[in-house]
């Protein structure tokens, strides 16, 4: 993304710096819900967030004499902080990453100012796409679970799981397949007037583990990827992304331990609600606000999203699971009355 | 101490601050003040619903509730009381004189 204008996570993005890998997810005009959606954009615009560089000393001065409280905070390895929020109230939000670099975020979500580490932009911006971004989304009204996603059948597909339990590595084997990439990681989703869910497409990045690197080699092959770069065993593709949001209409909770059994996909009927809460991004904002939120965006994906328990023990190779799941949502799709256009308002 | 029967002729409602979502199989009540989570299985969630919709009289409630059930509305009332009383002590609902 050169410096102006794009969309991501359901937001209007204004950055003033480069948002490398970005770009292919901007196209002025593209970003919108797909015809027959009712994404709020469709006839509204997204809100809007000013992105701007700064100093450590602006971002410090920002928060001088405010009292902060620790929000989260993430141990690292050694038992010490490696990452934290910090509230100020009505002046903001400042978010740290070892490593990365810090963000200030004002209490609104209107403005992010981004103090970054002296790294490459392509490295320090995984914090910026990975957990700042999706964090203003949530401060804006919209709601995110931990979820990597694809489109098929013009519907999305989450996949929920814990770090490290392949969500990026099955949605890029999904991107292989032709079903096209929505987001890494954070999927952003919104109520639609009609009363179902539409999921926003998020930054077209994707973080390769370094076991997976043939998977970026195949896509880059493909068409489909563009390495920006390669740390902490880590390849930071920038990928071909759905251009605009879908109607939400299946999220599978993957399961990757349980070595020795079988591969087992199953239809959660009734959907435990809890689950569906705990897949949700950033539990540290609780305002009543978001908590009402929350709570609604489960209830309504409960009612109107095929939920699936994926148990995949972690010899089954992701093609091997990328198909199965394919034929999951489709024999949901096959059973389901609804279309994308139904669904909508 | 409140008795069961006194309940039954009170007004209950959910305060505000306290929000309640159905699923399937439960019914979650949330605490918007503690961001605590309080699940309730359906028979708890359809009182919660009928107390809504009958301006939160109890005996109203109870009695809609029994007779969807099929049981006794005298069966079940003294139960039904004891539940709102809980739900009141842990302030998820709001128990006042009619």
């Amino acid at each position: 993304m050169t410096p102006g204008g794009a969309r991501a996570f359901g937001l209007e993005l204004d950055a003033r710096f480069e948002i490398p890998g970005v770009e292919e997810a901007v196209d002025p005009g593209e970003g919108r819900a797909a015809p027959g959606v009712g994404d709020r954009a469709a006839a509204n615009p997204a809100p809007r967030v000013l992105l701007e560089l700064a100093s450590h000393e602006r971002l410090r001065a920002l928060s001088a004499g405010a009292a902060g409280e620790r929000i989260a905070e993430v141990a690292g390895p050694d038992g010490r902080a490696a990452a934290t929020i910090d509230s100020f109230g009505k002046a903001g939000f400042a978010l740290w990453a070892e490593g990365f670099g810090s963000a200030w975020v004002d209490a609104a979500g209107t403005e992010v100012l981004c103090a970054p580490a002296d790294l490459p932009s392509w490295r320090w911006q995984r914090f910026l796409t990975g957990q700042v971004i999706p964090f203003v989304a949530v401060l804006r009204g919209l709601e995110a679970f931990h979820a990597s996603a694809v489109v098929a059948d013009g519907r999305a597909i989450g996949i929920v799981a814990r770090s490290g339990h392949g969500k990026t590595t099955l949605a890029l084997e999904l991107l292989l397949r032709e079903r096209p990439f929505l987001d890494d990681d954070v999927l952003v989703v919104e109520s639609s007037a009609g009363g179902g869910l539409i999921a926003h497409p998020g930054s077209a990045l994707a973080n390769v583990r370094e076991d997976g690197r043939w998977l970026a080699e195949r896509l880059v092959s493909a068409g489909l990827g563009r390495p920006l770069g390669t740390a902490d065993g880590e390849t930071r593709v920038a990928v071909r992304r759905h251009p605009c949001a879908v109607p939400l209409g299946a999220l599978f909770l993957l399961d990757r331990t349980g070595a020795g059994g079988t591969l087992e996909i199953e239809r959660l009927a009734p959907v435990e609600p809890r689950v569906l809460l705990a897949a949700t991004f950033n539990l540290a904002l609780r305002s009543p606000d978001r908590l009402t939120r929350q709570l609604d965006v489960c209830a309504q994906i409960a009612e109107t999203v095929a939920v699936f328990r994926v148990g995949c023990p972690p010899e089954v190779e992701a093609p091997a699971l990328a198909g199965e799941i394919l034929d999951a949502a489709s024999a949901r799709e096959a059973a389901s009355p609804a279309t994308p256009e139904a669904a909508s308002p | 101490m409140t008795t069961p029967e006194q309940i039954l002729d009170s007004r209950a409602v959910v305060p505000d601050g306290v929000v309640y979502r159905a699923f399937e199989a439960e019914t979650l009540l949330l605490n918007l003040g503690t961001g605590s989570y309080h699940g309730l299985n359906p028979t708890g969630g359809r009182l919660l619903e009928l107390l809504g919709e009958g301006d939160g009289d109890v005996r109203a409630a109870v009695e809609r509730l029994a007779a969807e059930c099929g049981v006794a509305a005298a069966e079940v009332a003294p139960e039904l009381a004891e539940f709102c009383a809980e739900l009141a002590e842990r302030g998820l609902l709001e128990v006042s004189p009619k």
